[in-house]
């Protein structure tokens, strides 16, 4: 089976958006470097094809590099896809001057028109999009909604021979678990510094505990003010979730905190200033003082 | 060895301004660090000495921000082109790069921003490529390159040359007074002409527009009259089965 585009994962997010955007353009293999659990989920998409190239504790995906290059310059497929993650995009790019390709940032859907592969991207976070057709290979990092593939039969999960590289891990340090797993968490409230002082968390804790939520936090909360530990930082250089709800109060809305909920269901936003870029990310938002509101939404979910 | 630390090769998309319809402009926004560009100076003064740390940049930005820091010396590509195609000015860098002698490891904000160009740079460099860096040093072995992965760090050995693409963690402990700015501004600066670099890359895709996202945009309600707004974000959410 021809490999018309390859999804390269590494980790487990948005593997259905993938998987899905990359349809458009006819046969999908994913190309798996990680474990066998994460091929299975990426066996249960539907993808023609499933290539692990399997990750240990002391094997990273980095050592697989030239083993993804040689794949994916031998399928010569029209695009190569990957999610945001470091790794991926990295393995997905390997195979860039092999495919003499072309690489976007932020894809949201893929074409095909007249031979030529089209992609949609999302530009300065959003706020705008264009197609670009694209005159050669696509390297492109997928920014899209995930999405749940139809059941299928699991595709098989091919093995091929590594060359690793020498690349190994030598130590792992693992984290503090902190006070939270906001990954689990089905409701999120967020707080941002929009809350002015120390002595206003019991107005985010009510809410929380009005809604059965967990309260998460932006970066400087943690790391300037240190009101929470950094378990509770939501962004892509901390942790992500992906809850039915979140609720960001006071919250400006910075890239990297908004990332860590892009895969949210429902996103909220209470600000006072009508430019935060946090209005541009979610569904419902109320311009307005958040120590005017916040207090009306807690005693309206009670 | 050099270490290259690469920085301001994007701008800000907080910068930007959409009109109605559709139209993307940058106005005057210049090219600027981002959150990750400090990290990234951090990973270099980590593994090198001050005066084994060269800086590369492209386009406007104030040239002197990785001299105040510590880089002995800065080349820039004045004007260097943005592309949506990474690969246009990952070939720059790859160019301008050749400028430089004796390059052991190239340091990167990989800033989200822009994820193409660190990809596309990753791509075109021949040598091993470490993402989502955090910390490193060096060691017998080579580099010891610590990497945040979920909730562990896990440290990797590898040999120079390397390309390191670096995550920050946290906002910029130690931003330079006005002494080291002075001071930075002071260092060599080597303006390389575009023109002049072999084996720069066009652009391989054609833009076709820009244009307001598809998606609805957010329902915001008017906090002026608090009571109101709650009640209807509250019927809101509960409509959507929220609540």
């Amino acid at each position: 089976v021809s490999s018309d585009s390859i999804i390269v994962i590494a980790d487990a997010r948005r593997i259905g958006g993938l998987v899905e955007t990359a349809r458009a353009l006819g046969n999908v293999t994913a190309l798996v470097v990680g474990n066998e659990e994460l091929a299975q989920q990426a066996a249960a998409t539907g993808c023609e094809r499933v290539v692990l190239f399997e990750t240990t504790d002391e094997v990273p995906p980095e050592a697989f590099s030239n083993d993804v290059r040689v794949f994916i310059r031998d399928e010569t497929p029209k695009c190569v896809l990957s999610n945001d993650d470091a790794s991926a995009r990295m393995l997905a790019a390997s195979s860039l001057t092999d495919l003499d390709a072309c690489v976007l940032s932020d894809v949201i859907g893929l074409r095909e028109e007249g031979g030529k592969v089209i992609a949609t991207c999302q530009l300065a976070e959003g706020i705008a999009v264009e197609d670009y057709v694209c005159e050669k290979p696509l390297i492109g990092i997928f920014a899209g909604d995930d999405s749940t593939p139809e059941t299928a039969q699991p595709t098989e999960i091919e093995r091929p021979q590594t060359a690793q590289s020498n690349i190994r891990v030598v130590e792992t340090i693992e984290g503090e678990k902190g006070a939270v797993n906001l990954a689990e968490a089905n409701r999120i409230v967020g707080v941002g510094r929009g809350l002015k002082k120390r002595d206003d968390l019991p107005l985010i804790e009510d809410l929380a505990s009005a809604l059965g939520a967990e309260i998460a936090c932006t970066l400087p909360l943690c790391d300037d003010l240190h009101w929470y530990d950094a378990s509770r930082v939501l962004g892509s250089s901390h942790r992500q979730a992906a809850p039915e709800l979140y609720i960001a109060v006071g919250v400006q809305g910075a890239p990297n905190h908004m990332s860590g909920v892009r895969d949210a269901g429902t996103i909220v936003g209470i600000n006072n200033d009508p430019d935060a870029g946090l209005f541009r990310r979610c569904k419902y938002g109320i311009v307005g003082d958040l120590y005017e509101i916040v207090p009306l939404l807690t005693e309206g979910l009670k | 060895l050099k270490t290259v630390i690469i920085f301001k090769w994007n701008r800000d998309p907080q910068d930007a301004r959409i009109n109605a319809e559709g139209e993307l402009a940058w106005g005057s926004a210049k090219m600027a660090a981002s959150d990750d560009d400090p990290a990234a100076m951090e990973v270099a003064q980590s593994i090198s000495d001050e005066q084994d740390i060269i800086a590369l940049s492209v386009g406007d930005g104030d040239q002197s921000w990785a001299a105040a820091r510590g880089a002995s010396c800065t080349y820039t590509v004045p004007d260097a082109k943005s592309d949506p195609d990474g690969v246009v000015l990952a070939s720059t860098l790859v160019c301008a790069l050749e400028n430089i002698e004796d390059v052991g490891c190239l340091v990167i904000g990989d800033s989200e921003w822009n994820r193409s160009v660190v990809s596309a740079l990753a791509g075109m460099l021949e040598m091993p490529v470490i993402a989502g860096v955090v910390g490193a040093e060096r060691s017998d072995a080579g580099l010891r390159v610590t990497c945040r992965r979920g909730d562990a760090d896990v440290v990797m050995e590898v040999q120079e040359p390397a390309l390191l693409c670096v995550k920050g963690l946290s906002s910029e402990k130690n931003v330079p007074g006005m002494k080291q700015v002075l001071a930075g501004r002071k260092k060599p600066l080597d303006k390389l002409d575009l023109s002049a670099l072999a084996g720069t890359r066009d652009s391989s895709v054609q833009g076709q527009g820009t244009r307001l996202p598809d998606t609805p945009q957010a329902t915001v309600f008017d906090g002026s009259d608090p009571n109101k707004a709650v009640q209807d974000l509250l019927a809101a959410l509960h409509a959507d089965g929220l609540l």
